[in-house]
């Protein structure tokens, strides 16, 4: 169990970390405490770029400070330990009268993304569909809706056919390609609002940024029949 | 009540239509007109059915639909009425002449897959009653219709159901669809679960 100390006038240094749910914090006159962190925190570059900061290891009750043998001193009692977000709570800057570049506009992009999200839609060529449907078994379908999009057809739900397509997660409303994520994650609900405010349609992102809306009430359970009687 | 003309037809309609069985006399003899008009009926109800069936659904056949239209009439008829002799059950209740292949078993099973519950209802009434072991023979030949039924189902061969792709799948939906651990037991139907499920055997059916 690893605690971390910084003194009071550093406090400002800890917003590096304030996004992890999991801490604690607790302060005392002049020094902030930080504990619960998980393995892959403890050693991550967030934390490492923090400076002032000593971390310890509790160990019998004592704090250990990282690598040493000896203690260095106990825990302090009578801690009040809150989630770190409250401890640390965001505050806007205010508001900023002189601004004069409201003007200015953020393009909407979409980058490549090293996390990994689980696909939720498939858009598949027609063809390729139609070989694998007409054998499918009754219980792969019913967990999935699809639409027609031109000569394609996108499928969502889980899981997803064995088929070869392209595939998407979906984030709320957003269908977006596996492997890419928007430039500015932040942005989404304010994105959402602009694009799809009432909620009725679902948006699948094109790598090329670009999206098509498609009305939700369009989109249909998947079945044998359901294909057929489209394509026929 | 007004007397109804065609109490097998009307029957086999409400069958079909809103799963219920209605009837209207205690006719146990059928007018050769209604039959042919509740083949027809049939006919009409498989080609909506088989919309929703894989590959390429075989040819409907007349005889077996009508058979099976037949024998649920007559199980429900003697379910309420009972003024026969058991020598003329087997007669009322013949079994199906003719070859049994896919085309039959699916156009059988139109009205057959209405007929394990009403063995239920039989045996309720009577546990032992001989119409009952007449009835699971013609089971034990359609076991398509008699999936999820407690009906003994060791002995069945699956050589009709493997020979046409369209039936096995839709043989494998079903005991999915009713999650019948029973018939999911032999080796046969174990790997084409296995093939259908993939991966996923966990999110279809944790119990199996």
């Amino acid at each position: 169990m690893y605690f971390l100390e910084i003194n009071k006038e550093h406090k400002d240094f800890l917003g590096a970390i304030r996004h992890w749910e999991n801490l604690k914090i607790a302060f005392e006159a002049s020094t902030i405490w930080i504990k619960e962190f998980s393995a892959e925190q403890i050693d991550s570059a967030e934390l490492l770029q923090i400076p002032y900061t000593k971390i310890y290891e509790l160990k019998e009750n004592l704090l250990f400070e990282r690598g040493k043998q000896l203690p260095t001193k106990k825990l302090p009692s009578g801690l009040l330990w809150s989630p770190v977000l409250r401890g640390l709570p965001v505050s806007l800057p205010n508001f900023n009268h002189n601004f004069f570049g409201i003007n200015q506009k953020l393009q909407t992009r979409l980058k490549r993304s090293e996390e990994e999200k689980e696909a939720q839609a498939l858009l598949v060529e027609y063809q390729e569909l139609k070989a694998y449907i007409e054998s499918a078994p009754k219980f792969r379908l019913e967990p999935l809706q699809w639409v027609v999009i031109h000569n394609k057809a996108l499928i969502i739900g889980k899981p997803l056919l064995p088929l070869k397509g392209n595939t998407f997660w979906q984030k709320n409303d957003f269908l977006v390609p596996s492997g890419y994520d928007f430039e500015w994650p932040v942005l989404t609900h304010t994105l959402k609002d602009k694009v799809n405010p009432f909620d009725k349609n679902l948006i699948l992102w094109n790598k090329d940024n670009s999206y098509s809306s498609i009305p939700k009430q369009n989109i249909k359970p998947l079945s044998i029949s359901s294909f057929r009687l489209t394509f026929s | 009540m007004e007397k109804i003309k065609t109490p097998f037809l009307d029957t086999i309609y409400h069958l079909r239509t809103i799963e219920q069985v209605i009837l209207y006399d205690k006719l146990i003899t059928i007018a050769e007109t209604e039959e042919t008009e509740a083949v027809l009926f049939l006919e009409t109800e498989y080609e909506n059915e088989i919309l929703e069936y894989p590959g390429k659904a075989p040819d409907f056949n007349s005889g077996a639909a009508l058979w099976a239209a037949r024998t649920v009439y007559l199980a429900t008829e003697l379910l309420l009425h009972r003024e026969h002799k058991m020598s003329d059950l087997k007669k009322l209740l013949p079994f199906y002449m003719g070859e049994i292949d896919a085309s039959a078993i699916i156009s059988a099973d139109l009205c057959l897959r209405f007929l394990p519950q009403i063995i239920t209802e039989i045996r309720k009434i009577d546990p032992e009653d001989l119409i009952i072991e007449i009835l699971e023979q013609h089971l034990i030949q359609f076991h398509y219709s008699a999936i999820g039924s407690d009906l003994d189902a060791e002995n069945i061969s699956f050589d009709v159901v493997a020979a046409n792709d369209c039936l096995l799948q839709l043989y494998v939906d079903r005991i999915v669809q009713r999650k019948s651990i029973k018939w999911a037991q032999s080796d046969f139907i174990k790997k084409q679960l296995e093939i259908g499920f993939g991966d996923y055997q966990k999110l279809f059916w944790v119990q199996l």
